[in-house]
């Protein structure tokens, strides 16, 4: 079936554009939190708030689809994404990882 | 104290950075006349018109930041490559050609503000293409100085060294150079015509221009931190790769409004909300090294440079992250466009991802020009930085609720039709943003002088120790 872009009432407008703000602010957290724990510059319960801050980011993605009415295929695809954030700090982390020991090798 | 020996490839970007600083100050001025104007429409009415100040204001902003990332190059490539700039003297001439052709455009675009458009228009006068309006004579002129600048580089890199920063920017410039190509023919289907256009600037500002900003953010860093050369380029790969993703494909966000299928609405969503994480990784971690380094008596090297580059950082990932996101998803984008809400986004992304990191490579410079090993903060220098800079965000705030009446009473309440813009421009909310938005002008040229004062004199009022610790050369 053909979807269509649906009216959005303009009593959702503000919600709309508060769960957008908070779309990224949650996805910097996440990143944010990660990246500081990864480098040891707080202790590792803090990696606990990274993955709060996931959550609510997906949370935010959910209500900000349902809020757009985007088509149920859409909805998947980003929860979808979703999962690929989650795990795409590991990855930059496993990159620097293996760099700094490369170079910490080399110059010993 | 004495003039320092440069090179001179780095002469020569002192030259584009006084003309970027200039045009800054146009930029600024045509800026102030067209809010003025919002609240006053009478005010020099007949003698510049609202349609030609805003205009002159968004085409100022492109033509400066592009001065000052060709003087950037000019100054980092000496540098980096360890010689001389190959084919220098041609360089001097197109810095000359091309400040003589922006001069002629602007004039025309005050001496020339209404009347018929034909043929003639396009090549005379403005093409009429927000942000790259200047007219076909122009546009060829500016493709030979910038294939000249392309030479310079090729060649000065071909030539000498060959690190990971000029490797970047070589591929970077070839695509940011050839993507101004899709703005320069004409068709006649407006919906084409729009196509090929979104095309220049933004995969100017959503590609190229962040590539450009990390290569060059991460010669600062590697200048004012000493941070590892090895660890920026490696997050400067990371970088290009990303692009491929958060730029081109996020691109996709503004398809909405040129016939592309509807696919590309999520995908362009999604994946343009990522562009400020590799940035924001890159500072994060240049940050950490140079914590571990500070306790070993590492200072920072420019203290302007790093405090704007910090403001960098986080104006991107406000700027173009949060006020992005918050209306481009086309959903929500088919009530926003058009309002105040790009005008909202536009302010803070453009302060935030590209002057700041501009004017902080002109501190490097100022810094290079006067052979000082390190240079610090004056409070002209902080009452510049903090006037901009909270200047630049009270606007974003004030123009946002402007924007949101208009979403809420012209698009919502009235359906977008001609009585709704009517009442949203009457409406006492968006009027009292309109002039917050003024004031918070004003504010931005006050920092603006400041800044300007403080470029010409803060190399004379440096704290002794920092003459004592005068460089022989600035590119040593």
């Amino acid at each position: 079936m053909e979807y269509y872009m649906q009216d959005i009432p303009h009593s959702d407008f503000l919600p709309i554009f508060i769960v957008s703000a908070f779309v990224i602010f949650f996805g910097m957290m996440y990143a944010g939190f990660f990246t500081i724990v990864k480098l040891r510059l707080v202790k590792n319960w803090v990696m606990i708030l990274a993955y709060l801050s996931w959550l609510a980011l997906v949370g935010c993605i959910y209500y900000l689809g349902e809020l757009l009415r985007v088509e149920p295929y859409t909805q998947k695809v980003l929860l979808g994404a979703m999962f690929g954030y989650l795990i795409f700090p590991h990855i930059v982390y496993f990159l620097l990882d293996r760099v700094h020991n490369r170079f910490e090798e080399a110059n010993h | 104290m004495q003039e320092n020996r440069l090179y001179k490839g780095q002469e020569l970007a002192i030259k584009y950075f006084t003309v970027a600083i200039v045009l800054f100050g146009a930029q600024l001025l045509f800026g102030l006349f067209a809010a003025i104007q919002f609240l006053y429409p009478d005010f020099l009415f007949g003698i510049i018109d609202f349609s030609i100040n805003r205009m002159l204001h968004i085409n100022a902003l492109v033509v400066w930041l592009l001065y000052a990332m060709i003087g950037a190059v000019y100054w980092l490539l000496p540098d980096e490559a360890g010689i001389e700039v190959v084919g220098i003297k041609l360089g001097e001439l197109a810095f000359y050609i091309l400040t003589a052709a922006v001069t002629v455009v602007v004039l025309v675009y005050l001496l020339v503000q209404v009347g018929a458009g034909n043929e003639w228009t396009l090549w005379l006068i403005t093409e009429g293409r927000e942000y790259i309006e200047a007219p076909r004579w122009a546009d060829i002129g500016i493709v030979a100085v910038v294939l000249v600048f392309l030479y310079n580089v090729y060649a000065t890199v071909m030539k000498g060294r060959k690190t990971g920063i000029l490797t970047v920017l070589m591929a970077d410039l070839i695509a940011l150079a050839g993507l101004y190509l899709a703005g320069m023919f004409y068709t006649d289907n407006i919906a084409v015509d729009q196509f090929w256009w979104w095309w220049v600037v933004h995969l100017w500002v959503e590609a190229t221009w962040e590539v450009y900003v990390a290569a060059v953010g991460g010669y600062i860093l590697i200048k004012t931190l000493n941070a590892n050369r090895k660890v920026v380029e490696m997050w400067l790969w990371i970088e290009v790769a990303m692009m491929f993703g958060s730029g081109i494909l996020g691109l996709g966000h503004h398809y909405f409004w040129i016939g592309t299928p509807e696919y590309w609405w999520e995908i362009g969503a999604l994946f343009s909300a990522l562009e400020p994480v590799p940035l924001v990784g890159l500072f994060v971690h240049v940050l950490y090294d140079w914590g571990k380094e500070r306790g070993k008596g590492n200072t920072i090297k420019n203290v302007p440079a790093f405090a704007w580059l910090t403001v960098e950082t986080f104006g991107n990932f406000l700027g173009a992250g949060v006020w992005g996101f918050m209306h481009t998803l086309p959903q929500i984008n088919l009530y926003t466009h058009g309002t105040q809400w790009p005008a909202a986004h536009g302010h803070l992304a453009f302060f935030g991802a590209y002057v700041a990191i501009m004017i902080s490579a002109i501190y490097l410079a100022v810094q290079g020009k006067a052979g000082l090993k390190e240079l610090k903060m004056t409070k002209a220098g902080w009452w510049a930085i903090s006037l901009i800079t909270v200047g630049v965000l009270l606007m974003t705030v004030a123009l946002t609720i402007s924007a949101y009446v208009q979403t809420m009473v012209e698009r919502g309440m009235y359906g977008a039709t001609w009585e709704g813009y009517f009442v949203a421009q009457a409406n006492q909310w968006f009027v009292q943003g309109m002039a917050w938005r003024l004031v918070t002008g004003l504010m931005v040229i006050v920092g603006y002088v400041f800044l300007v004062y403080d470029l010409l004199t803060c190399t004379k009022k440096q704290p002794a120790e920092v003459y004592e610790g005068e460089t022989a050369t600035a590119t040593a």
